[in-house]
């Protein structure tokens, strides 16, 4: 009978200090623990009694039960096992990331793309969940209209999926006119918690052959795109 | 209605071990249907009968199946019958536990093979259930298949606390370890193995249930888990998963050898010894799967060791069964036949396993037909024939009554050939460069594709010829009376008491004053 009613005790004590530790009273993990001691203490000492009572059978077979949970356990501890031993960290079972992340705004117009670049914003900080609009001015200072496409890429390249990113399609901007349009950042999900700063990289090209990446003259004069008209 | 009640609550070690045969039988005919579907899609270039995300879920179902179904079940049947009456015992240790592991396996695969009828199929991501294709990707029929996976885990680690209680407590009075037959000392190092792998399983395939229902990333990148953690996880389960296969069968294997050679087991402790040197090197390879996921050089290196180092104590065995058999006085009974089947066949499996262990040679190996054709030769020509040659080998004690030789050296003989025209090939399908599990192929691989095929519907075919054998003699009581020595040489306490085995074993307590492996 007082076997039980410390078991009780033990357990309500458990529920109660972790769903405190859960809203966020910190000195409740004190009582958890000392709760979860005092609930393997009882566990402990009801397998004794039981093992005594048993017979040579039976007791094997409780005990040989036990091992089985302790390997289920034990594949619970792989885990942070695991990443201690192949990451050299713990693991991150949970996702969310509390933190704000900064965010820095960079750009490059690719192979001397004759426009002036500017944002209204070169740096950034968001949470999970939160976006925000920064505006970039283009500049045409060439004689001729020019059909611009923006790619945008990330540092490290792996955080782009989290990233919500609302681009125009393609810029036609005429000769020497301005333009001006918003690009919505947001986080689209939950981060990683490691993550700290990240950069994004706004790359303007020219869609109608001049600047287009990884085709150089080179290239062009390899495949004698000229001839063949394969810009057209 | 009394009957059904009967099997349902039987208690009986030897009827709990036949609805294990049976059941066994059955799912091997059902995973055995799916394999000859898989090739008839595969025997020739383009789709012939399966849509490619059905052609997945028989890939995926036919490999869980046959080794949770049909392999493990076959090999607890073995152990329900032998193990009581090998030792001596009344019954095993915990019987009305051991009629629940049982029922377990029905309402296991029962939710198993339901996926087949829910929305989005069966699941399609192969038997190792991969992250994130079993987490992001898979069908909603996933969740079946857990829970599925946790019912039937639970099945075997009842099971295995059984078979360790019953041989620790129940033996006969002299029936010291050193005594013990091979097939019991077998069983007893499997029975520990499985009861700590298959809590591991059922730890995995739970991270796999929260990852997809209750908002953990243990296997999401995104989350700060890792999806390579699920290979490292289902491979520290799935090795020594395979050696719970193959150790049974090694002490099937052992007894079959000296009976038919008329003489003792060459080297019988260190046979003993190399089983628990495999098992115990089981845990320290897991990593042999997984030498193409980019981990380091030295892990690599150490993994391999231990991988090639399984080859010393599996020689050891090779080597005593063969010392066995040399200068004996050899018949060639169909379990002898299916025993020398198995030496042969399962060392040139073995070699295979070798060629994978090798980092630089696996590097070509891997995900190709020749793990496929490697694994068969392990596993159907290893631990399939060891189970058809126990059975022949044991049928007349259970049943009374002698089983045809005639149809069992045609079993024998067309197993043998079609096995090797179905499993050979697909390691030259393998190094040429075919992957394994697609429904579809380049047209070079035609050829060797169409004998596969041709050699795995005669060896569907060969099998036909054993059920009928075995039904001729269970149900149509068809075939010479067995005496209860039933095999001249056969040593044991099994062979002591009548064929068929009486309801209870022993009415007077046995008393063992020598070893099985000690022959005036």
């Amino acid at each position: 009978m007082v076997l039980h009613l410390q078991a009780l005790a033990a357990t309500i004590g458990l529920v109660l200090s972790m769903l405190l530790w859960v809203r966020g009273a910190n000195p409740a993990i004190y009582a958890f623990i000392a709760c979860g001691v005092f609930l393997a203490y009882v566990t402990y000492g009801w397998i004794k009694d039981t093992i005594k009572v048993l017979d040579r059978t039976r007791r094997h077979g409780l005990i040989l039960g036990f091992f089985g949970v302790a390997m289920f356990a034990f594949s619970y501890a792989m885990v942070p096992l695991y990443h201690i031993l192949c990451h050299g960290n713990v693991a991150l079972p949970e996702s969310a990331s509390s933190h704000p992340v900064d965010i820095d705004i960079m750009f490059e117009k690719y192979r001397g793309l004759p426009i002036a670049i500017t944002v209204s914003e070169s740096q950034l900080e968001l949470g999970s969940g939160e976006s925000r609009l920064v505006y970039v001015t283009l500049e045409n200072h060439a004689n001729k209209a020019l059909d611009i496409k923006l790619s945008i890429s990330t540092n490290p390249r792996t955080i782009k999926p989290y990233f919500g990113l609302v681009t125009p399609d393609v810029i036609h901007l005429p000769a020497w006119e301005r333009t001006q349009f918003p690009i919505e950042v947001k986080f689209n999900a939950d981060v990683p918690d490691d993550l700290w700063q990240t950069a994004i990289l706004l790359l303007f090209q020219d869609i109608n052959g001049v600047g287009e990446l990884g085709k150089t003259d080179a290239w062009e004069k390899m495949h004698h795109a000229e001839q063949i008209g394969v810009r057209s | 209605m009394r009957k059904l009640g009967y099997w349902l609550s039987t208690t009986n070690h030897k009827d709990i071990g036949s609805m294990y045969l049976w059941f066994s039988l059955l799912m091997f005919l059902a995973a055995g249907a799916m394999a000859l579907l898989i090739r008839v899609e595969l025997s020739q270039p383009g789709r012939i009968l399966l849509e490619p995300n059905l052609y997945n879920q028989m890939v995926t179902m036919h490999g869980l199946i046959m080794i949770f179904g049909a392999i493990m079940p076959a090999l607890a049947g073995f152990a329900n019958w032998q193990i009581p009456l090998m030792i001596g015992a009344a019954d095993m240790a915990f019987p009305r536990l051991n009629n629940w592991s049982f029922w377990l396996l029905p309402v296991g695969f029962g939710l198993m093979g339901s996926t087949f009828f829910m929305e989005g199929g069966a699941p399609n991501f192969g038997w190792t259930m991969y992250a994130p294709l079993s987490t992001t990707y898979g069908p909603p029929s996933t969740d079946f298949m857990i829970l599925s996976i946790h019912v039937l885990g639970l099945s075997s680690i009842l099971a295995a606390l059984n078979i360790i209680a019953t041989i620790i407590n129940l033996r006969a009075p002299g029936m010291t370890y050193h005594r013990m037959p091979i097939f019991v000392w077998s069983w007893l190092i499997t029975a520990f193995l499985l009861l700590a792998i298959m809590p591991i399983l059922a730890g995995t395939v739970t991270m796999l249930l929260t990852d997809r229902h209750f908002g953990t990333s243990f296997f999401s990148a995104a989350g700060g888990g890792d999806p390579l953690m699920f290979q490292h996880l289902f491979w520290f389960f799935g090795h020594p998963e395979v050696y719970v296969l193959v150790m049974p069968a090694f002490g099937i294997i052992s007894e079959i050898i000296p009976t038919f050679s008329r003489k003792p087991l060459f080297g019988a402790n260190f046979m003993v010894y190399a089983i628990a040197c495999i098992a115990f090197l089981s845990f320290i390879v897991w990593i042999h799967h997984m030498f193409v996921t980019g981990v380091s050089v030295e892990v690599k290196i150490f993994f391999m060791f231990t991988t090639l180092l399984v080859a010393v104590p599996t020689a050891i065995k090779v080597f005593n069964w063969t010392a066995t058999m040399y200068k004996g006085a050899l018949t060639f009974e169909t379990p002898m036949l299916f025993a020398i089947g198995f030496l042969f066949l399962f060392t040139l499996g073995g070699f295979g396993g070798l060629m994978l262990g090798i980092v630089p040679a696996d590097y070509q190996y891997q995900d190709t037909y020749f793990v496929v054709g490697h694994f068969h030769y392990a596993i159907v020509t290893g631990v399939y024939y060891s189970i058809v040659a126990g059975v022949y080998y044991w049928l007349p004690k259970w049943t009374g009554r002698m089983y045809s030789e005639t149809l069992g050296a045609w079993h024998f003989w067309l197993s043998t050939i079609a096995a090797n025209l179905t499993f050979l090939p697909m390691h030259f399908l393998g190094l040429a460069g075919m992957p394994r599990r697609i429904p579809d192929y380049a047209l070079q691989f035609a050829d060797f594709n169409q004998i596969v095929s041709i050699g795995g519907f005669l060896f569907g075919i060969a099998q036909l010829i054993f059920v009928y054998a075995v039904i001729k003699v269970v149900f149509f009581k068809q075939g010479e009376k067995a005496t209860a020595q039933v095999w001249e040489c056969a040593k044991g306490l099994e062979w002591t008491i009548d064929s068929p085995a009486p309801h209870h074993s022993f009415l007077v307590q046995p008393v063992v004053t020598k070893s099985v492996h000690e022959w005036d």
